[in-house]
């Protein structure tokens, strides 16, 4: 272990114990032990006032050169020549890694007759971008990416490589990590360069999103991590920058992918499925009877979410029962609940209260729901769910048309 | 007596007798199919129950027309003493009988209690055919045995007014005045003729007496037979104790619950030959009531057991008698085919004869059992039965299933977090057990999921630890370390789940050396107080009523009674697990009571006779889509009575009626639900 | 056909709370679970051996007390249950976890299919099932909805993507991670839950599947740790007031754009 307690200056003041997040040190006899459940992160060698933990940062023995890994790279994301925006965040944040070591971004795009998405990365800031273009690489398979990025990485070699945390890039990330035997952090939502050891600081959620903790990849490279979408900012696309685009003639062919897609299925909506949904908004008794419950419908629609609804309007008959959130209903844990004339009675919050955020609209103040809600509307719900249904489907065109803006071609 | 008449005489009593043992060991036999169980301990606590309640007939006395049951009971005792005389003297003329055969005041007695039967059986007759509730049957087999007992009666009067007119006087019939004015009616008749008279007379009634013998152990006046030895063998726990823990360890063990009739033990089997069919049970049953499959009296006394005299004819036919597992293999090879014994044997307890409606209906409110007279345990039946669907069949509602996995992960059957537990509590200063480390601490206010989830029921527990400190009770609370004391999940039969929370929650509280416990919830206070004990958990344990009126009375709390609070009615409710199972009225009552402007009311149905909620035993966490809902009838009852409010001492009851009143009611007509504690700790 | 379930048991992070004066994580007898993803997976297994039928072993590495997860999945309806627990394996990352996992299930024998949750709660990573996959050398499809088809030699699955799924044919032996939505993990019987707690785990060391010390545990790890620390969220309670419904609205979006929800 790479932990290690000197007994001779613990005075089992237990002030580690506070800091560890794993709960892996226990005292006994007055002297701090560690459990087997230690993963060495150290947090206690910072908090012991006497000096008495020692952490050696022992990791895993490498054989290569690190210093021959340069460039920052990333993986462009694209479904049927269509850049998945996380890659274009990517290369926003890239540029900044990229500066702060000095050295090229890159894009790394496979796909078949995707040549015209270099422009893209270009714009975002790359200023090479690494083309693997092939009927083998129409659609995303696990063996025909890995296969033929770990070409490219055992070729040029990068010091860090990043990947949207998107189903794919999770998918084959960890794939590439194990064959090149490699460090790789998932789902980070921050990235840094450690201006002394030049090490990408990787910093992502744990426990469910109770802790933060900040990852090193030492002695291997590429470093690599997949990053959340919509976390990085994007910067200000410049169309008037190029870049080098770099073809590989890969030697991955048909014959050698096991997987078979046999079909793809675009769903134009989400399905109607209370359990899955990431948006969620419901209607109790103060909707007032079933001809007001359009007016849920309407702003779960604006906002792409499902319409649920509290056991009160079920039990009226006002809502059908398999739209019922609560204890003998649904239960639910969406990234946005809207409870609109919900009281919240036990039974209705036992089926939501795991929601990332509660919004809350009811006309009585003193209401039990506005104790679970992150935000509460004192207000006739008559009124404000459809001003918010307009407003949202105001901003939603509005965010459509910038967004064909951006894709526009260089002016200059 | 002519030798031929004897020789008569003692071949048809000795058919009589043959044909009466025959009868009861036939029904024996059913008894003994069903699994052993130990009712033979405590002699003297038995025989003191047998003596109340089937020498006293307390049950019955508590009714209004109980006193008819009295008087038949004790009558037939003197009218069955009598026949010794009868017979005997007739049989060997020579002998005398001590007391029966000489003593006046026997024959006082005796007659004046045959009166009243002779009465009694008009009036229930009356009652029967006239003006008939509806928890009493019509049916030939009681009318045939009214003509018995009638036939009985009279005859025996006539014959011994006939004796002692041919006698002229004898001192033992010197006070009878049946026998005297009978004997006048015969006066001046010849005594030759009289004594034909009596021979016939007398065999009339020998006929008639040895019918009824035959008779009773064919038919539901069995209950004559098996309530004595029913009530010595009732359940000496206390009421809300009688569930057996079962051996999960034991891996021989391997069916569970009960899904075979003769896996009930044989005095769960005796209950049914005790019924008497009087129907109390059905008349005070909230699920029969509101109109749900489960009728506790149709269950027992003919249900389950037409179901046994049918199986268990079949099983001691083929002479299998052991229960459990080996049975089961044993009857297999009668099970295929189309044959009537197959069909017979193939019938499935739960699902062909109780229907799993029936067996979810009930809410454990303990009324059918605390009413019924000859000692039956309607209860623990049905838990059996529910274990068999839950952990033997896996076979269970879907809402239930999510209480089960939310007491799991989260120990309270909403699902709420775990670490929230003691939220309630946090401006209030009450410390935890843990926190109390080393100090002595001497009541442990155990909250129960409800008072530490439900904000409604968080309003009482607040109330009730600021009355605590008021009084300066030493007292903590678990906190995080409180888990579901398990009440509902071993009412809806899932016993294994039940042992785990048990076995943390008694951990916990023997770690602490927890001695006494004041509960929020009845719920909690008869699970702690009744099932604890059978897995290691004993304390003494009491309702935070009981405590709060402990502390008045004691002086340990003052209160002002200056406060100003409204004039209000209030209408109070029993709730189950506290009124009926506990056998507490009183101290809600007098807390009700102590508050300025309170005029304390009752509702129609109350004490023994309170009307369920609809939440216990499992059904908080049911839908109750079947018939009328129970708390919304219960809601009617209450506001029947036009309170400003109810009184309530139990989370699950004021859920119950809040939820009824918000569905029978608008905003403006709408009547709070209030506990004890909530009006008392406004007057600290 | 053979099928090894990979779990794993974590805290139950939803049970994870900070303490607002510390500022740290309050730990205190925070129940462990069976990863919910894991369940999943579980769920996916047991409908295969119900269907088709198939031998179920399930697969953890962690302490000692891990095994009450692994009771767990018994009770769901697994067969066999293995905990690799050794000193050594402990405080691994990903690629050391799929590493001893890998070997582990070597020693198993060869499964048809191997089945892991999506992701854990704890880590949120989604990375051991590939890197398992990765060093068996088995195919893999990740994120799986539904599965179509069972034949001796293929799998027929739905795999989520961004867009909607796409319909995959993977041949045998494969490594398959499962989504939600593949069927909700059955609540175990009682009956299962109490055979379950009676059944023998099999437990082996980093020696008993060969797994050398400098491939498992904080060793064989290429990540570490360099800090942890709890993030200042404060849990908003707010209420919103406006002078006008139109503002309250406008008020609200600009909360719901803030959380990038809209």
């Amino acid at each position: 272990m790479s932990v290690k307690i000197i007994a001779k200056d613990c005075t089992g003041c237990g002030m580690c114990l506070e800091k560890c997040p794993f709960d892996a040190i226990e005292i006994v006899d007055n002297i701090a032990q560690l459990k087997d459940n230690c993963t060495g992160c150290g947090a206690c060698a910072r908090a012991c006032p006497f000096k008495a933990i020692e952490v050696t940062r022992k990791a895993k023995k490498s054989t290569i050169k690190l210093e021959d890994y340069k460039g920052v790279w990333v993986f462009i994301e694209q479904h049927q020549g269509n850049i998945h925006s996380v890659a274009l965040e990517l290369l926003s944040e890239g540029r900044k890694l990229a500066d702060a070591l000095q050295v090229e971004l890159a894009g790394v795009l496979l796909g078949d007759g995707v040549e015209h998405l270099a422009q893209d990365c270009f714009a975002y800031g790359a200023e090479k971008v690494y083309l693997i273009d092939g009927p083998v690489f129409k659609h995303y398979r696990t063996d025909s990416y890995t296969n033929a990025i770990v070409e490219v990485i055992n070729k040029y070699k990068p010091e860090i490589l990043l990947f949207g945390a998107t189903n794919n890039g999770r998918d084959f990330a960890s794939r590439i990590a194990v064959r090149i035997n490699t460090g790789l952090t998932a789902d980070c939502t921050e990235l840094s360069i450690d201006p002394e050891t030049k090490l990408l600081q990787q910093t992502r959620p744990a426990f469910g999103g109770n802790v933060m903790a900040t990852i090193l990849c030492p002695k291997h490279r590429p470093q690599m991590a997949t990053v959340r979408p919509k976390v990085m900012k994007l910067c200000e696309p410049d169309y008037c920058r190029t870049g080098e685009i770099i073809r590989i003639n890969s030697s991955v062919k048909e014959e050698d992918i096991a997987a078979k897609i046999l079909e793809i299925v675009e769903s134009a909506s989400k399905t109607v499925n209370l359990e899955d949904a990431e948006i969620i908004v419901s209607g109790g008794r103060g909707i007032g009877g079933p001809q007001n419950y359009h007016l849920i419908m309407e702003l779960a629609e604006a906002l792409g979410g499902v319409a649920g609804a509290s056991r009160a309007a079920v039990d009226a008959g006002w809502v059908p029962q398999y739209r019922q959130v609560g204890q003998t209903g649904k239960t639910v844990a969406p990234k946005l609940y809207i409870a609109c004339g919900i009281s919240g009675a036990i039974q209705h919050l036992a089926g939501m209260q795991t929601s990332e955020m509660i919004v809350a609209i009811n006309t009585d103040p003193e209401a039990p729901i506005f104790k679970v809600a992150n935000y509460g509307i004192v207000g006739d719900l008559h009124k404000i769910v459809p001003l918010l249904t307009a407003k949202i489907k105001e901003l939603k065109e509005s965010q459509k048309a910038q967004n064909t803006d951006k894709t526009a071609a260089c002016s200059c | 007596m002519p030798t031929i008449e004897l020789i008569v005489f003692l071949i048809i009593t000795v058919l009589t007798v043959l044909l009466f043992v025959q009868a009861v060991s036939k029904k024996l036999k059913f008894i003994r199919l069903g699994a052993k169980e130990n009712r033979s301990d405590h002699p003297g606590k038995r025989f003191a129950n047998f003596c109340a309640n089937v020498l006293g007939q307390r049950k019955l006395l508590q009714e209004p027309y109980g006193v008819i049951h009295f008087f038949i009971f004790w009558g037939f005792i003197f009218i069955a003493l009598g026949e010794i005389p009868f017979i005997l003297e007739r049989v060997f003329p020579n002998i005398t009988i001590p007391i029966l055969g000489t003593s006046p005041y026997f024959y006082l007695i005796k007659e004046i209690l045959s009166s009243l039967v002779f009465i009694g059986l008009i009036v229930g007759i009356v009652r029967r055919w006239i003006v008939r509730p509806a928890r009493l049957y019509l049916s030939v087999e009681a009318a045939l045995v009214v003509i018995l007992i009638y036939g009985v009666i009279i005859t025996e009067w006539l014959t011994s007014g006939a004796r002692l007119a041919l006698m002229g006087s004898h001192h033992a019939y010197s006070l009878d005045f049946i026998y005297n004015l009978v004997a006048g009616f015969f006066a001046g008749t010849s005594a030759e003729s009289l004594t034909t008279t009596i021979s016939f007379l007398w065999w009339i009634h020998v006929i008639i007496l040895y019918s009824f013998a035959v008779y009773i152990p064919n038919s539901k006046h069995l209950h004559i037979l098996a309530t004595p030895f029913n009530s010595y063998f009732a359940s000496l726990k206390p009421a809300g104790g009688q569930i057996e823990p079962m051996n999960l360890e034991d891996e021989n063990l391997k069916e569970y619950g009960v899904g075979r009739i003769e896996n009930f033990t044989w005095k769960q089997l005796l209950d049914s030959f005790a019924c008497g069919e009087c129907g109390r049970c059905m008349d005070n049953c909230p699920a029969n009531i509101s109109g749900k499959p489960l009728n506790p009296k149709e269950l027992l006394s003919r249900t389950l057991k037409d179901h046994l005299l049918e199986k268990g004819a079949v099983m001691n036919k083929l002479g299998i008698s052991s229960t459990g597992e080996e049975n089961a293999e044993a009857l297999k090879p009668y099970t295929t085919g189309y044959s009537e014994t197959a069909q017979i044997l193939n019938k499935k307890l739960i699902g062909d004869i109780v229907s799993r409606e029936e067996i979810w209906s009930c809410t454990t409110c303990m009324a059918c059992q605390t009413l019924c007279p000859v000692s039956n345990e309607h209860v623990n039946k049905i838990i059996d039965m529910r274990r068999y669907e839950v952990m033997n069949e896996n076979n269970y509602a879907h809402e239930l299933q999510l209480a089960f996995r939310n007491v799991e992960a989260k120990y309270n059957p909403w699902g709420v977090s775990w670490s929230e537990r003691a939220s309630w509590a946090k401006d209030l200063g009450v410390q935890t057990m843990k926190e109390a480390g080393d100090q002595e601490v001497e009541y442990l206010l155990w909250v129960g999921c409800a008072g530490s989830f439900d904000d409604r029921a968080k309003k009482v527990s607040v109330a009730i630890a600021k009355i605590l400190k008021a009084a300066g009770v030493n007292f903590a609370i678990l906190g995080r370390e409180e888990k579901c004391c398990g009440d509902f999940i071993r009412r809806a039969g899932n016993e294994y789940l039940f042992g785990l929370m048990v076995k943390d929650n008694i951990n916990t509280l023997n770690n602490y050396k927890v001695k006494k416990i004041i509960t929020a919830c009845p719920h909690c206070l008869n699970t702690l107080k009744n099932d604890y004990p059978a897995f290691g958990g004993n304390y003494e344990v009491i309702h935070h009523t009981q405590f709060i009126n402990d502390l008045i009375k004691s002086g340990k709390l003052t209160l002002n009674k200056n406060v100003e609070m409204p004039k209000q009615k209030i209408v109070y409710h029993d709730s189950c697990y506290l009124g009926r199972y506990q056998q507490e009225f009183e101290a809600p009552r007098a807390l009700y009571r102590m508050v300025p402007g309170v005029e304390l009311i009752e509702m129609d149905r109350n004490h023994n006779k309170s009307f369920c909620c609809g939440a216990g035993g499992g059904r908080m966490w049911l839908e109750e889509d079947i018939g009328e809902r129970i708390n919304n009838m219960r809601v009617d009852q209450a506001l029947a009575k036009e309170p400003q409010a109810i009184g309530a001492n139990c989370p699950y009851c004021i859920t119950m009626l809040e939820d009824g009143i918000k569905d029978k009611t608008d905003a403006e007509h709408s009547v709070p639900v209030i506990d004890p504690a909530e009006l008392i700790v406004k007057m600290i | 056909m053979e099928i090894v379930v990979c779990i794993k048991q974590v805290p139950d992070t939803t049970e994870v709370k900070i303490d607002p004066v510390k500022n740290t994580l309050i730990r205190d007898g925070v129940p462990s679970i069976v990863n919910p993803f894991d369940e999943y997976a579980v769920e996916a297994a047991v409908r295969i051996k119900e269907q088709y039928g198939a031998k179920i072993t399930v697969l953890t590495m962690g302490p000692p007390q891990a095994t009450s997860a692994l009771r767990k999945c018994l009770a769901m309806g697994a067969d066999e249950a293995v905990l690799v627990s050794d000193r050594a394996v402990a405080g691994a990352d990903t690629l050391a976890t799929s590493y001893t996992l890998a070997k582990a299930i070597e020693k198993i024998g060869k499964p048809d299919i191997i089945f892991c949750g999506k992701m854990a709660i704890d880590g949120d990573t989604a990375q051991v099932g590939p890197g398992i996959a990765e060093h068996l050398g088995l195919p893999q499809t990740t994120y799986v909805q539904k599965i179509r088809e069972v034949s001796p030699h293929r799998l027929v699955v739905e795999r989520v993507s961004d867009s909607g799924h796409e319909l995959v044919s993977i041949p045998l032996p494969c490594v398959v991670t499962v989504d939600k939505a593949i069927g909700e993990p059955r609540y175990p019987s009682v009956k299962g839950s109490i055979n379950a707690s009676r059944q023998e785990i099999i437990t082996w060391s980093a020696a008993d599947i060969d797994a050398p010390p400098d491939k498992t545990g904080l060793n064989g790890s290429c990540t570490q740790v360099m800090r942890i620390f709890t993030p200042q969220i404060q849990k908003h309670n707010e209420m919103l007031s406006a002078e006008s419904d139109d503002a309250l609205c406008d008020l609200l979006l600009a909360k719901l754009q803030e959380a990038k929800i809209v």
